[in-house]
């Protein structure tokens, strides 16, 4: 081949990203002779982001070889069908964003158009009585989709709580396995090319000096080799998402685990809630510009369930990302890429986007500069289409009770969502695209459940009788919830699953990557 | 709160098969809730004689309840599986919708291909594809329903005289049409800015609430002061050809001195198209740049003189008209739809200006003054990795661009990495294997006129 890839490849730091990015790259490029090297130092912690996941981390798995029972134990996951979301639109509403689609739709009309017009004459009926996923999920019931595409049973797809720091020895114990070497130490210099900018080798703690051709940063919000040693700028989004701190801190079970991760919207920030087999993960991100960091600790201590079982942790951040994701011969992924609450699952997703580009544009020996272009246009892409959805969470909203909120409320906001926006509360239409995370049903659900209700509906519709309509809205609802009543309990679904022999049990169920784009 | 359409009375003006189409699209989407339709025949008939349309074109029949057989049995249109693309110094190659081969372990076929030709196979990218085999031998199969069967990846549109298509699209409307042939000698305004009247050289007056504008000269949309649309100068030669019969499946297009050739046989002649390229400069199809303006819509030919090599007209309007189904105004206000459907109009065509931009490069000999710079843009990406840049309302899919690179002689510099993980002898076998499935099946198939006079002829 013309152009080798770049042979030596330096990991620095451990945690998920640079688990996941060994892992992979070890399992998928192993074969093409690179040699992986990961330095992590046990003295530092990693932040363990990203404990509630999204569906396409079972297509990484899957990727990686990874049975998803294995999997399961390992991380003492839960499964996870969507994101409650209480008191955001407005204090005592809540809602479910599914991993799932709404209802059937009419020809090629989508659902919530039919949903919409029966609104108007049935202010009561939900738009989440009409999505299989929510119903399981308040029914706290679980079980693999239905392979069969005409089964209402299919028109759903999961993800998993899991405890990330588990997920990332997980994946160091294979990464070793397919021969990614591990280097303990701290990164004390880092070396680069005098000439050209590019980096050349870090020097540890010890005194060891380790080269590489290509580096991937996964230091955190450190950043150590993108931010702070090639000086990559960081573009700060704290203007539309002004949160920029977290406490975390892990508490007991308190009860059997819900399949769906909560999300609560308190006066000047939002509290996470992520039912593991062991414990439930709590934090709460709030906007330091509204409350102090004592009074967000209370806040979060008022609105536990189960006894604390560590030290609460304090989290600093600002929302936004680096320019560019590569630059020169390092690729930054994770937290040192950029930062984007959890609010909605996406940072296990960004490393694993950042991946899989990463292996579709792989550096070579010679000039990588239109494949770096390509991975940080896909990459901006990305994060851009995440940013505008997060933003709407926050603005989106009827909340007047605190500086907070009126300031999410009434901020500018991007183009791009504010045409969005109009567009679908005028018309009901939701432009479509192809290339990003967040398909038509997933705004649906945040649009809809946060009080931003079409004033119209697509005109085909009116070509339904009202009575009849009104019949088959019940008896959609009707379907569902008996198909749901089928289904075992999440904890009788998790213990079959865990307890299974290799034998009785399917190693990657099917189940559609749900309503995004990137796995289709 | 609106809750029934506003939109009681379109009327749709020019000439060709454009016209007829989105009337019948808009009476059989509509159903019972359709509104009136009034066509005003006007204007120069915009179509070239005959139409290549690509596979899409089914379904969209489907969807507007036009059956296959009648369709093709009263407007002779034969079968089409792509076009055979010929160039200086390379071999030829089929280009066409089907897959070549199938992606493997979440990588392209493309890909895998590389592998396989660095291993000393001399096998021709599209000797893996169904289309390709099916047409060198003129046989032609529809596709098959058994997921299993070499015969489901067949993708096939149709060849036809664009008359015919008209034609035969008028027959098919029913009484909630009304067609005139007139001239439109004036057009009032309200004061808001939308079309109020028609004013026909019949003496006529038509008053309608949307109006659709399928006319090259612009006769609608010139009242919005929209840009008339430029006409090209494209050659057409009908020639008879010896060959007596339907024709071969396929097309040819020759890339070569400053010109596009593209050959249609149909029906004992050949239809040659010759696009000259200006090697100095990207096409410039003159797209109107708002389609959409108040409550007139610029469809086809209105959008711009010339559909792309690879997407015909048919499917340009059909795509169009599904977008205006999606966007169809729930209120009196046309203003909010109409930015989404402009935006996303602009998208496609512009997508399919790259297509067509890069076969311009191939005839004026790789001159890269003929690119648009998402053309540019896709070509440097596609040598650096063999990938596609992504963009959004994509006509064709990423194996199609890659198809098309291949087509004109642009190789990746690299496989995927991940093609390490197969080596060079099992992928061999595996490929080899599958070359020679679809090369029996083709083998297997009728000849198009066999099937043809069998299946089609009423």
């Amino acid at each position: 081949m013309s152009e080798p890839l770049v042979p030596r490849i330096l990991i620095a730091g451990g945690g998920t990203a640079g688990w996941m990015c060994a892992a992979a790259l070890s399992r998928r490029l192993g074969r093409a002779g690179l040699q992986i090297t990961l330095i992590e130092s046990e003295q530092i912690g990693t932040v363990g982001v990203g404990e509630a996941t999204i569906p396409h981390i079972r297509y990484f798995n899957e990727r990686l070889g990874i049975r998803e029972p294995e999997f399961v134990q390992a991380t003492s996951a839960t499964y996870k069908l969507g994101i409650e979301f209480v008191n955001w639109g407005a204090q005592g509403e809540a809602y479910i964003h599914p991993f799932g689609v709404f209802g059937k739709d009419f020809g090629e009309v989508d659902f919530h158009h039919l949903w919409t017009r029966h609104q108007k004459s049935h202010p009561q009926d939900s738009l989440f009585d009409y999505s299989i996923s929510v119903v399981a999920a308040k029914s706290g019931k679980f079980a693999y989709p239905s392979p069969n595409k005409n089964d209402l049973l299919s028109e759903y797809s999961y993800a998993f709580h899991i405890d990330a720091s588990r997920y990332a020895s997980f994946l160091r114990q294979h990464a070793e396995k397919w021969g990614v070497q591990r280097v303990e130490g701290r990164i004390v210099q880092i070396h680069q090319n005098p000439d050209t900018g590019d980096l050349t080798g870090l020097t540890l703690d010890n005194g060891t000096t380790l080269e590489a051709d290509f580096f991937i940063d996964c230091s955190g919000f450190q950043s150590l080799l993108l931010g702070r040693t090639l000086g990559e700028k960081f573009d700060d989004w704290s203007r539309w998402l002004p949160c920029d701190r977290a406490i975390a801190v892990p508490t007991a079970s308190d009860g059997p685990p819900l399949p769906y991760t909560k999300s609560i919207a308190h006066q000047s920030g939002w509290q996470w809630r992520i039912p593991l087999q062991h414990r439930t993960g709590n934090g709460h991100v709030y906007s330091s510009q509204h409350v102090s960091d004592d009074e967000a600790l209370a806040v979060l201590r008022n609105n536990l369930t189960g006894e604390e079982l560590a030290e609460p942790r304090l989290l600093k951040f600002t929302a936004g990302r680096r320019k560019k994701s590569w630059v020169k011969n390092c690729v930054a992924m994770g937290l040192s890429s950029g930062f984007l609450e959890p609010l909605e699952s996406t940072s296990i997703y960004l490393i694993q986007i950042a991946i899989m580009k990463l292996a579709d544009f792989f550096p070579r020996v010679g000039d990588n500069r239109i494949r770096r272009d390509e991975f940080n246009l896909q990459m901006n892409q990305e994060y851009e289409r995440i940013k505008d959805f997060l933003i709407l969470h926050y603005h989106a909203t009827r909340r007047d009770d605190s500086e907070f909120w009126n300031f999410c409320r009434t901020m500018p906001i991007p183009d791009t969502l504010k045409q969005r926006m109009q567009i679908f509360q005028e018309t009901g239409y939701l432009n479509p695209y192809k290339n990003g995370l967040f398909m038509a049903p997933s705004w649906v659900a945040v649009l809809i459940g946060q009080g931003i209700i079409p004033k119209t509906w697509h005109p085909a519709i009116n070509a339904l009788d009202s009575h009849n309509l009104n019949i088959s809205m019940q008896q959609l609802k009707q379907h569902m919830k008996m198909a749901v009543e089928q289904l075992p309990d999440h904890v009788t679904a998790l213990r079959q699953h865990c307890a299974a022999t290799p034998a009785d049990v399917n190693p990657w169920p099917q189940a559609a990557m749900s309503l995004y784009s990137v796995f289709s | 709160m609106a809750t029934i359409s506003p939109i009681k009375h379109v009327v749709i003006a020019g000439c060709g098969f454009t016209p007829y189409l989105t009337g019948h699209f808009i009476l059989q989407k509509w159903g019972g809730l359709a509104p009136r339709v009034t066509i005003i025949h006007c204007g120069e008939n915009p179509d070239p004689p005959v139409l290549n349309c690509v596979s899409s074109l089914k379904a969209f029949h489907g969807d507007i309840k036009i059956p296959e057989r009648d369709f093709v049995g009263k407007t002779t249109a034969s079968f089409h599986l792509g076009t055979t693309y010929r160039q200086k110094n390379q071999h030829d190659f089929f280009m066409c919708e089907a897959p070549y081969g199938s992606s493997l372990n979440g990588v392209r076929f493309h890909h895998w291909f590389q592998q396989y030709q660095a291993a000393g196979q001399t096998g021709a990218f599209d000797d893996f594809c169904i289309n390709a085999q099916l047409a060198k031998l003129r046989r032609f199969v529809p596709r098959s329903d058994k997921p299993n069967s070499a015969y489901a990846q067949v993708h096939y549109g149709y060849k036809l005289l664009s008359e015919n298509y008209a034609d035969y699209l008028r027959s098919r409307l029913d009484s909630r049409t009304t067609t005139i042939k007139a001239k439109i000698e004036n057009i009032s305004l309200k004061n808001s800015g939308y079309i109020d009247n028609v004013y026909l050289s019949n003496g006529q007056r038509i008053t309608a609430d949307l109006f659709i504008d399928c006319s090259q000269e612009h006769h609608l949309k010139r009242a919005l002061n929209a840009p008339k649309s430029a006409t090209l100068n494209d050659i057409w030669q009908v020639h008879e050809t010896l060959e007596c019969g339907i024709g071969a499946p396929s097309n040819s297009l020759l890339l070569a001195n400053n010109a596009l050739t593209l050959e249609t046989e149909l029906h004992g002649k050949t239809y040659r198209q010759i696009i000259s390229c200006n090697a100095d400069a990207a096409p410039d199809w003159l797209i109107d740049s708002q389609p959409w303006q108040k409550n007139c819509i610029a469809l086809g030919p209105a959008v711009s003189c010339r559909p792309g090599l690879l997407i015909d007209s048919v499917h340009l309007v059909a795509s169009a008209l599904y977008r205006l189904y999606s966007l169809w105004p729930a209120s009196e206000d046309f203003q909010i739809p109409a930015i989404s459907y402009n935006s996303a109009t602009i998208d496609e065509w512009s997508r399919i200006a790259d297509s067509d931009s890069l076969h311009t490069w191939a005839a004026c000999g790789k001159n890269e003054n003929c690119l648009t710079a998402s053309a540019k843009h896709r070509l440097d990406v596609f040598i650096s990795d063999g990938r596609n840049p992504l963009y959004e309302n994509e006509t064709m899919t990423d194996d199609q661009w890659a198809a098309l690179f291949l087509a004109l002689g642009i190789q990746p510099k690299v496989a995927d990495p991940l093609t390490a993980e197969i080596d060079a002898a099992p992928l061999v076998a595996q490929l080899e294997k599958l070359r020679e499935t679809l090369r029996a099946a083709a083998q297997h198939a009728p000849e198009l006129e066999k099937f043809y006079r069998e299946n089609v002829v009423l």
